[in-house]
């Protein structure tokens, strides 16, 4: 009685932390890109769930970060991408990367050519002061010519303002 | 005597300061008078009749067509210009009166003021045309004439410069009418730049490199092109010759180089540099060399623009938290800010006679106006209010401008005056926008 207590104490447990690390705004880790973090520009308390994840197995792949309506500074969810980013960069000493910078169609194409640019310097900025050398990234901006979804709305809008990170 | 020495210092600072300052020529008080009365209704456009034009010799189907295509041509060009109006046929008064022949008397009675005649012939592949310009009232009376033969492919161009006559006699002003319009269209699946008349006909592409090209600026006298590419990968500003078809790279410096445009006197160019890691405004010479550095802000300065006597520049800055317009002068001294109505406005451009301001605004449901203001801060003005438009650029003339409509998935050029009572789409491939109209050629 008591060991079929202790198992099912075990399992629900089990399930609930399993059930934790699935949490949508703190798994930019996986590499994808459709994940709901891109409009988490409210509360994105579950990255307190930081510390508990011990992820041993080697990332994926670089993932896209993104950005706020008009803003350049990175986002706690923007933040965790750059760290799995860095992992990946740490686990291929030889690549070199390009972040490239876009922004959504509510910006004049000069101003989304500069701010785009913002965009991927503070994304290089934080990967340097992880510890990658800066010769092993460039930046560019696309400012709003290269969107990665059609539309005007908050959807589109919120999938555009990101930075990409394209190994060269 | 220590004491005068100081006053003679104080002075000279103070002299060299009030130096510095920005100031504005006064613009033509005849052009503000003119502007004031048509933003009030209180003008009345020049009435003017356009004529058959007369098919001479030998009748064929391919005259008369022609003449038929330079009547249209000339009608467009006066119906869409701000100091005309066209005069239709009127076929109440031709069926009531029996009238067979339309003479100047006739058009008169239906309202014209002028009339423009022609006469054409077709030689071989060589069009020549007569027009006359005639004035109906108070009498009668020819302005001008003349003669003018050119290809058949080339009839549009012809007709243009008929139009450019009625401006010039009538109006007294300067025509556009055989102006260019440079722009970039993504009709290949990349954006290349592409030229097209005034009324975007006859668009031809003028790059293939399949990346991207951006925001072009006319040289002020020859046929050349400045313009944003990404050719080798990087942003950089680089030089079109249109006439030899050759490239050549201007600024390629590390980090982005952006939103050229050269100076009333052909010698600079303001750009947009981030080599030193933030988008600062800098003039370099024609090949590219840095001349001053105009800003040295952590914020967003971008869009510089050249005030038509070279001794102002205009531009965007994000330093109160949006874009806003400023303007100092070329030095980068005396620093105003011109645009507080609005969050978000960028893309300024200086009107040819230096009087007004053009730029965009962004409203709060995220799209684009072209806007107006006066050099000195007065009379903001919101035109064309449907879909979101951007880049919008002088006429030569300064009566008119050309920009890009967004509507959906879709951006075209449209023209239209300087008040928007007169608004014309010129491009229909859904995927045209950063247009920049050519400059006079002195």
């Amino acid at each position: 009685m008591k060991k079929y207590l202790v198992l099912l104490t075990l399992l629900t447990f089990a399930i609930l932390v399993s059930g934790c690390g699935k949490k949508p705004a703190v798994e930019p880790e996986m590499g994808d890109r459709s994940t709901e973090t891109t409009s988490g520009d409210t509360g994105d308390q579950g990255n307190t769930d930081q510390g508990e994840q011990v992820d041993t197995s080697t990332p994926l792949d670089f993932v896209t970060i993104y950005f706020d309506f008009d803003q350049y500074n990175l986002r706690d969810d923007a933040r965790s991408g750059l760290k799995n980013n860095y992992e990946v960069m740490n686990a291929r000493s030889d690549t070199r990367i390009q972040i490239e910078g876009h922004c959504d169609e509510r910006g004049t194409v000069e101003y989304n050519l500069a701010l785009g640019e913002k965009r991927a310097r503070s994304a290089m900025d934080y990967l340097v002061s992880l510890g990658i050398s800066r010769d092993r990234i460039s930046i560019i901006s696309y400012g709003k010519e290269r969107p990665a979804a059609f539309g005007s709305n908050e959807d589109a809008w919120a999938k555009n303002r990101r930075a990409e990170f394209v190994t060269k | 005597m220590k004491r005068s020495i100081v006053y003679c210092i104080t002075a000279v600072i103070l002299s060299a300061m009030i130096g510095f300052v920005t100031t504005f020529e006064p613009a033509n008080a005849q052009t503000l008078d003119l502007a004031q009365k048509i933003r009030t209704g209180n003008w009345k456009p020049y009435k003017v009749a356009i004529g058959d034009f007369k098919v001479m010799g030998q009748l064929s189907l391919s005259t008369d067509s022609l003449a038929k295509a330079m009547q249209k041509i000339v009608t467009d060009d006066l119906d869409f210009h701000i100091f005309f109006d066209t005069i239709p046929k009127s076929q109440f008064y031709l069926d009531v009166w029996e009238i067979k022949d339309i003479t100047p008397d006739v058009w008169q009675r239906m309202g014209a003021d002028y009339l423009i005649e022609g006469d054409i012939e077709l030689v071989g592949g060589e069009v020549k045309v007569t027009y006359r310009i005639n004035e109906l009232s108070p009498r009668i009376q020819e302005l001008t004439s003349k003669k003018l033969s050119t290809t058949v492919a080339n009839h549009r161009r012809l007709a243009h410069m008929i139009s450019d006559a009625a401006v010039e006699h009538i109006a007294a002003e300067k025509g556009f009418f055989t102006t260019r319009i440079a722009y970039v269209s993504s009709e290949t699946g990349h954006k290349e730049l592409y030229l097209c008349d005034y009324d975007g006909a006859n668009p031809i592409q003028i790059t293939a490199d399949k990346t991207l090209n951006l925001s072009p600026a006319w040289d002020r006298k020859e046929e050349k092109l400045l313009f944003t590419t990404y050719r080798t990968g990087r942003m950089e500003v680089w030089e079109r010759d249109i006439r030899t078809g050759k490239s050549q790279p201007i600024s390629t410096y590390a980090g982005s180089n952006n939103a050229a445009e050269v100076s009333p006197d052909n010698k600079e160019v303001v750009i947009t540099l981030s080599k030193d890691g933030n988008s600062e405004l800098y003039v370099v010479d024609r090949k590219g060399k840095i001349k001053r550095r105009l800003t040295q802000l952590p914020s967003i300065e971008v869009s510089g623009t050249w005030s038509p006597t070279g001794r102002e520049i205009a531009f965007s800055s994000d330093r109160a938290g949006q874009p806003q317009i400023f303007v100092m002068d070329s030095e980068g001294f005396g620093v105003t800010r011109l645009t507080y109505e609005g969050k978000y406005n960028d893309s300024p451009r200086f009107s040819p006679k230096g009087d007004v301001m053009v730029f965009v605004s962004r409203g709060d449901d995220g799209r684009f106006r072209v806007c107006t203001i006066d050099v000195t801060g007065q009379n903001f003005q919101k035109l064309d209010q449907t879909g979101s438009n951007e880049n919008p650029h002088w006429s030569p003339d300064g009566w008119h401008l050309v920009y890009c409509k967004y509507q959906g998935k879709k951006s075209d050029l449209y023209i239209m005056d300087r008040f928007s009572q007169k608004i014309k789409k010129i491009t229909n491939d859904g995927q045209s926008s950063n247009p920049a109209w050519q400059p006079y050629i002195p």
